[in-house]
């Protein structure tokens, strides 16, 4: 687990007496005498921490102080101070588990930063755990992953069993279909029946960063399926249902199919809560975008839009991308990014929809069942004014999972873009009404149906829940409806924003607009309305 | 990741199933592989270019024996446990 170095550092006060002394034991041992540069990493991460500047421990000071690098250190293109800290932090390890084993403060480089953490020795050891303890290992996957334990059966003399085992294949066999979770097998899981365990070992067995637990009970005339998901980490319960519904053996199968999927739709895809829970563990957690998985950089860009996380995010994948070139999914990512960019205006590539067209296209080759990379590639198809070509790849992008929520909305508002409204607001209202975690652009796929049918009142109330304050289309939404609502002032208010924060886009709206939306009705509604707007201030 | 791994079987051929499951399932050494690639991949860029990092390039040597050992050394230590 990563760790926030300045809250851990204020829980565990030390003198700088004691830290300077068990540094100085550091550096004494055999290990650290063999290598001077992770002697100097070492001594000078520790006494810029107690001087209070750890705002200074970036890769460059590092290289450049600690190091003996020159002044022209550039860390975008030399990895050596990332190479060595790896190797700093494994030194450490080693050292404490052999001659600094008894030590009482226990200096560590965690991952993700470059400030260490002093911390009291660990009272856990494992020559004292009883044979019935069980350690609980740290392990990490590079996947999010699941498992589905097999659900207890709590009615009276085990009746409906078929039905209770029914949940654990069918929960694990829908989730294998989401390509941002890992499913452990089924057959696993099926041990922990007989052997229950704590939730925090069955995670470290199995490999899981989230379970999913659940019991079936039966009165005389009801049947009851009580389902939790719980996070291994801390064995911390995140979200929990239950589903109570008349006892009819006939339709028990549908029973069990209607829950299935709805659990399915509320916790998986991109914007389950599963995904949305660990983004927001790790955001707390995880400042440092080394340690900051990809994934996940995505997952909070998509949530807030901002120029900040764009660029983040994007180093992220870059760097995903050029240790994992064949990660179907990252490509999709990336290309989904680079198309964002480009309809927001954000810095990006050279040709960015080519270029996006073409990360969708590969991706596809390499998995044909990725379902990101034709969401994607859809995507890009817009962005080329091929609507037919969208249309398809939307088609071809639900037919792989239709349980997902996160693609259901995607297509949906892409649908919106082509100008097949309804389309839109059938898959956008399932969407939203199966998963409530949504991004923003959801609101605008229901704005823009709502605007090109004249429906202004429910134009601004999906108006303004489009909260994005980076993005253009904020702004714009508001000014368009309220104009059309005679809201002069509060219009003018909004278009005072729209003009002071991105004036290059007001000057060249329709062509801003025509890039992602291909009706070309709408974009000169929209069009005429900002003229109505800005002749109404004048 | 795959990448990663093909270069690190070429390294120690005899290790292969070991490398799999390791990299698999110990981030730690997934860690090291990865900063071995990156040094070995920074390496061949710099030798492409000239002469003139050479300094460098001998602390980038040291760094990939070192890491070199660093692999053998958890390939070894998981063999025998």
């Amino acid at each position: 687990m990563l760790l926030n170095t300045q809250e851990n550092n204020e829980l565990y006060k030390y003198s700088e007496k004691e830290i300077v002394g068990e540094l100085h034991l550091i550096l004494s041992s055999q290990l650290f005498a063999r290598s001077t540069v992770l002697s100097n990493f070492l001594k000078y991460i520790v006494h810029e921490t107690l001087d209070n500047r750890t705002e200074n421990l970036k890769e460059y000071t590092i290289a450049v102080n600690a190091l003996g690098k020159s002044s022209s250190f550039n860390p975008q293109v030399d990895a050596i101070v990332r190479i060595h800290a790896g190797r700093l932090r494994r030194l450490l390890n080693e050292y404490y588990t052999s001659n600094g084993n008894s030590n009482t403060i226990r200096i560590e480089v965690v991952k993700g930063t470059y400030v260490p953490v002093f911390r009291p020795r660990l009272e856990y050891n494992t020559n004292n755990v009883s044979e019935n303890e069980k350690p609980i290992k740290q392990f990490s996957r590079s996947k999010l992953t699941l498992a589905v334990l097999p659900f207890r059966n709590l009615c009276p003399n085990n009746d409906y069993q078929f039905f209770v085992d029914g949940f654990g294949e069918e929960l694990t066999r829908i989730f294998s279909n989401f390509q941002e979770i890992a499913v452990v097998a089924h057959y696993s899981t099926r041990k922990y029946i007989s052997e229950p365990e704590d939730i925090r070992s069955i995670g470290s067995d199995l490999g899981a960063h989230y379970l999913i637990t659940g019991s079936v009970k039966r009165s005389t005339h009801e049947i009851r399926v009580n389902i939790c998901l719980v996070k291994t980490l801390d064995g911390m319960q995140v979200w929990s249902q239950t589903y109570n519904n008349p006892l009819n053996l006939d339709t028990l199968i549908d029973i069990q199919d209607q829950i299935v999927n709805e659990v399915c739709s509320l916790l998986g895809g991109f914007y389950g809560i599963i995904i949305h829970e660990d983004s927001k563990t790790h955001r707390k957690t995880l400042p440092s975008i080394h340690s900051f998985d990809a994934a996940l950089w995505n997952y909070y860009f998509h949530m807030n839009f901002s120029l900040e996380a764009y660029n983040q995010t994007r180093q992220a994948l870059e760097e995903a991308m050029v240790q994992s070139p064949n990660y179907a999914t990252g490509l999709a990512m990336l290309s989904e990014l680079y198309l964002d960019a480009y309809s927001l205006g954000f810095p990006t590539v050279d040709e960015p929809v080519l270029k996006a067209y073409e990360l969708a296209k590969k991706a596809i080759k390499i998995d044909p069942h990725c379902q990101y990379a034709y969401q994607e590639f859809a995507w890009a198809n817009i962005y080329l004014k091929r609507k037919e070509e969208a249309i398809k790849a939307m088609e071809s992008c639900m037919a792989l999972n239709p349980s997902s929520v996160s693609a259901m909305g995607a297509i949906g508002f892409g649908l919106a873009c082509v100008g097949e409204y309804k389309r839109a607001d059938i898959m956008l209202t399932n969407s939203l009404d199966l998963n409530p975690n949504c991004p923003w652009w959801f609101f605008l796929g229901f704005f823009l149906a709502r605007f090109k049918a004249g429906r202004y009142k429910e134009a601004l109330i999906y108006a303004e829940k489009i909260e994005v304050p980076d993005v253009f289309l904020d702004p714009l939404t508001k000014v368009l409806a309220k104009a059309e609502l005679g809201m002069v002032e509060e219009a003018q208010r909004d278009l005072k924003n729209l003009t002071q924060n991105f004036p290059e886009i007001v000057e060249n709206l329709e062509e801003h607009l025509s890039s992602f939306l291909l009706d070309t009705e709408i974009i000169e509604k929209m069009v005429q309305g900002i003229q109505k707007a800005q002749r109404a201030t004048a | 990741m795959e990448k990663s791994i093909h270069s690190i079987v070429s390294l120690f051929p005899d290790f292969e199933e070991r490398i799999e499951f390791l990299f698999e399932s110990d981030e730690n050494f997934r860690d090291i592989c990865k900063d071995y690639i990156l040094c070995t991949s920074y390496i061949m860029e710099q030798k492409k270019n000239s002469n003139k990092y050479r300094i460098q390039l001998e602390e980038y040597e040291d760094v990939k024996q070192n890491l070199e050992e660093e692999i053998f050394r958890m390939l070894s230590k998981n063999e025998s446990t």
